[in-house]
């Protein structure tokens, strides 16, 4: 018994474990195209990383909050704007968490996008008592319609848009105003991080996901200055950029192709990475999917469509830049990374396939823990410890979302089924698609 | 006044259950000017109105009379006049200077505003955003509904405040004010078989007697 221990561990050890870190830069030196694949691979995706963690282990300063000068002891209105569809009880959370923001200045606006369940009863308790007015869209009208509509009612100096599904911390608002005193600033983006990780596996990895994908991304896109969406789940803008653009878009999601028009307008964006905002994400394969499939559409049709002319150079250098590397990292992208196994198969031997899945499975996770852990200490809020055992299974995560972008993407490109019930049908019709 | 009626009092207690019609009501006509909201026609048998009610009340608490529900009216917490005035009202200031505004939404930009904010033109309205026309409701635009603001403070909402006004006293309530106000019940009244004995006999004897 002790032997065959003894001869597993020695094996692992010795051949998979060894071999695993080995196998790749081995490969790597016997072809030189899939040298530069592993070289672009890791310049596009762990290098920003590294630098940001250089960058806050140099001058942690750069990563807080600006000081106050025009907003210190004069709090701004800010018109918190939240447009929902049958969001039940997180509505309640959502307001009530607004409610207990140490800033004060504030009035929330809730637009019930014709819920059928008891939404706008539930919203409307809080009429009386603090400044918070509920409108019942008289028909349904889609998110980015139910958001112009609160955006009427809004008086503030700055506007919150807040998902119903999120809720903002008692410091979250102080963490984000101070970027504001640059007066080219239109919108700031807090922190996202998931409320709900011990749900199931998936809600686990969302925790994961989120902390290195929207926080630790959105983080170095904002040292770049380039980051493309300022998200629907909770962003501040300023009134006058968001009255410059006209309120939300209709048929795209209402989040990144607000942030194109606000970068083409040459606002200023940014992110805080001391604000933070929880979320609510979905619990079962099924909504998550959804989810994602919705999300790939919109991306499609906003960046390949729509706002393809940031491609012109015509709206500056970083702004085309940006649009050529959002092409490569979330057109190309899903499809290299199956190419990939594809290609190796070609170019080696077979037996070296499951060396090279072996190896390339062994870095990433062992560097996506390390991701994990740095984030944690970055962002005093990523994965707890006890989470990090999911580490080893991320990658059953992805493969559905792999999935769900390379068959989206290309239906939409071919334009099929071109119509998601996000936005009502009879809107649908009215809308000009791209 | 059980057991302790005056002669006086009960002189007046008959000459109203004389007064009620046989086999029928005696119902209140609506009198803004009067104490109570509603008159019994007392004045034209002599009666003073107020005294007039005092007795009706009497005579139903003692079984003579029964009392028949017409309607509830509200009254001033304050004073208890019925001259009390009902507006919507502005959810921030409580301001009754409120304007109904018409919305619309064009649905190929997406721009929700008040209907001001169209410019008129012949063929329809024209969107600020996108300067296209609004032609047909339902086709190309719609209505999120009929919200209000206001001309004081130029807060916008789509549920009012019902404010009140007291017209005899002045005092105004806005927020919760509806859950404020007191009632008061006016009735119709008719005579009981004790009451109609009592008037065959032209005598009001003590219940308890
Ligand atoms: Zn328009
Ligand atoms: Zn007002
Ligand atoms: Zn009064």
């Amino acid at each position: 018994m002790t032997e065959l221990v003894h001869r597993v561990i020695v094996t692992l050890d010795s051949y998979y474990v060894w071999s695993m870190f080995a196998a790749l830069p081995r490969l790597m030196s016997s072809s030189s195209l899939l040298f530069w694949l592993i070289v672009y691979i890791f310049v596009r995706f762990q290098f920003p990383n590294l630098a940001l963690y250089a960058g806050y282990f140099l001058g942690r300063r750069w990563f807080e909050p600006p000081p106050y000068k025009r907003y210190a002891g004069n709090q701004p209105l800010i018109s918190f704007l939240i447009a929902g569809r049958n969001p039940g009880t997180s509505i309640v959370t959502c307001i009530e968490s607004i409610l207990r923001s140490n800033y004060r200045n504030i009035e929330i606006i809730f637009a019930d996008d014709k819920s059928t369940d008891n939404s706008i009863e539930l919203a409307r308790q809080f009429e009386r008592k603090a400044n918070v007015r509920v409108i019942g869209n008289a028909n349904h009208s889609g998110k980015a319609a139910n958001l112009n509509l609160a955006f009427m009612f809004a008086r503030g100096e700055f506007v919150f848009i807040l998902d119903a599904d999120s809720e903002i911390l008692p410091d979250t608002v102080d963490n984000m105003l101070p970027y504001f005193e640059d007066p080219t600033v239109a919108g700031v983006s807090p922190s996202i991080f998931v409320r709900n990780p011990s749900d199931s596996f998936l809600t686990r990895c969302q925790q994961m996901e989120y902390v290195m994908s929207y926080v630790m991304a959105q983080l170095w896109r904002d040292r770049l200055g380039i980051i493309v969406t300022l998200s629907g789940m909770g962003t501040l803008f300023r009134m006058t950029a968001l009255r410059h653009i006209g309120g939300w878009d209709m048929g795209l999601g209402d989040d990144a192709d607000s942030t194109i028009r606000l970068r083409k307008a040459r606002w200023k964006l940014r992110t805080s990475l001391r604000a933070h905002l929880l979320t609510e994400v979905p619990v079962t394969l099924k909504h998550l999917t959804s989810q994602r499939a919705r999300w790939t559409r919109n991306m499609i049709k906003q960046r390949v469509r729509k706002h393809r002319d940031l491609g012109s150079f015509r709206f500056g250098l970083v702004n085309g830049l940006m649009w050529y590397d959002q092409m490569l990292n979330r057109v190309i992208h899903p499809y290299l990374f199956v190419g990939l196994p594809i290609l190796a198969l070609v170019l080696f031997r077979t037996t070296d396939i499951p060396v090279l899945f072996v190896s390339l499975y062994g870095y990433t996770t062992f560097f996506f823990a390390l991701d994990l852990l740095i984030a944690r200490d970055m962002t005093r809020r990523g994965p707890s410890l006890g989470n990090f055992w999911v580490i080893p299974f991320y990658s059953l995560f992805r493969i559905p979302i792999l999935c769900v972008r390379l068959t989206q993407i290309l239906r939409e490109l071919l334009m099929i089924d071109p119509w998601h019930p996000y936005v009502p049908r009879r809107i649908w019709d009215a809308i000009p698609h791209h | 006044m059980v057991g302790g009626t005056t002669i006086v009092e009960t002189e007046l207690l008959l000459r109203v259950l004389a007064f009620i019609p046989k086999d029928a009501h005696l119902s209140p006509a609506w009198e803004a000017r009067s104490r109570l909201g509603a008159v019994y026609g007392g004045e034209r048998a002599g009666f003073d109105e107020d005294r007039l009610h005092e007795a009706l009340e009497t005579l139903a608490n003692r079984g003579f009379l029964e009392r028949i529900f017409v309607e509830r009216l509200t009254t001033c917490p304050t004073c208890e006049s019925h001259a009390i005035n009902v507006h919507e009202a502005c959810v921030t200031c409580g301001s009754s200077n409120l304007k109904r505004i018409v919305t619309y939404f064009h649905f190929r930009c997406g721009f929700v505003g008040p209907e001001g904010a169209f410019a008129k033109d012949p063929g329809g309205l024209r969107c600020p955003k996108c300067k296209g026309l609004l032609v047909d409701l339902g086709t190309d635009h719609d209505s999120p509904g009929v919200m209000f603001e206001c001309a004081k403070c130029a807060a916008m909402f789509q549920n009012p405040e019902i404010g009140v006004r007291c017209l005899s006293c002045g005092a105004a309530f806005t927020a919760g004010a509806v859950d404020e106000l007191h009632h008061r019940d006016v009735f119709s009244y008719r005579l009981t078989s004790r009451g109609d004995a009592a008037l065959a006999r032209g005598a009001i004897e003590n219940e308890f007697a």
